[in-house]
């Protein structure tokens, strides 16, 4: 969970950088809210022109934080792998709309 | 009515009827938009982004385009959710890590949970045990 979580991250911060057509991003975008990171990568009006994906980022977006890494073995494995699923349809949508 | 008061009518509209629920609504960071945190009890077996979307559909369709803009998100907890959260955050591990932490959109939360009971005339400064216990009865009521 805390990986995945960092995927997402990493794939907005790149969203941004090629955005912006830069190899790093910006000092000022360092951080980890992902609020301000997708805004700043240009895909808050795409990503709410599809509400399940939206609904999705949304329970993501409260539920990750680098701390996550202390949190390993809290989550029942269904519930793990339900998370993932979403972690992961939200990487590949950054993805495909970013290339 | 205020921009808050239209969304709490679009939130407890959405929910079934008699669920009982607290609205928050927090600076985002994103222009002046704001995060809408819904904590009720309503649809706790669903998955997460199931209740988010039913709120958000209602939302959509209840407040103007204008007060629309204003959400950046909505996102849906139960009290157990919160309370795991805002109580526990993610405890260390290890000797490295001991006690809690929590992230800061929370920590946030926990500040205006406090701030809303103080405005309720609480004499004393409330841990957030306390000010969650007194949220949560409030909800579990339902």
């Amino acid at each position: 969970m805390y990986i995945v979580g960092y995927a997402i991250e990493c794939a907005l911060k790149w969203a941004i950088a090629e955005r912006r057509g830069q190899i790093h991003v910006p000092a000022e975008l360092e951080h980890h809210n992902w609020d301000v990171l997708l805004n700043a990568s240009g895909l808050t009006n795409a990503l709410q022109a599809n509400p399940v994906l939206n609904a999705m980022f949304s329970t993501l977006a409260d539920h990750w934080n680098p701390s996550l890494r202390y949190n390993t073995l809290r989550y029942p494995v269904n519930e793990a792998r339900g998370l993932y699923n979403q972690y992961n349809q939200l990487f590949a949508w950054i993805l495909e709309i970013t290339i | 009515m205020t921009f808050k008061q239209k969304v709490e009518k679009a939130v407890r509209e959405a929910l079934p009827k008699g669920a009982s629920c607290t609205v928050l609504l927090t600076k985002s960071g994103v222009r002046d938009t704001v995060i809408v945190r819904v904590i009720t009890s309503a649809w706790k077996s669903l998955p997460g982004y199931i209740r988010v979307l039913r709120i958000q559909n209602r939302i959509r369709n209840f407040l103007s385009p204008s007060d629309q803009q204003k959400i950046l998100r909505v996102n849906v907890f139960t009290p157990d959710q919160l309370r795991e959260v805002i109580l526990h955050g993610v405890r260390g591990t290890s000797s490295s890590t001991p006690g809690k932490t929590v992230s800061p959109a929370f920590k946030k939360l926990a500040a205006k949970l406090r701030a809303a009971q103080l405005g309720r005339g609480a004499r004393k400064k409330l841990s957030n045990e306390e000010l969650l216990k007194a949220a949560l009865a409030k909800i579990h009521k339902s």
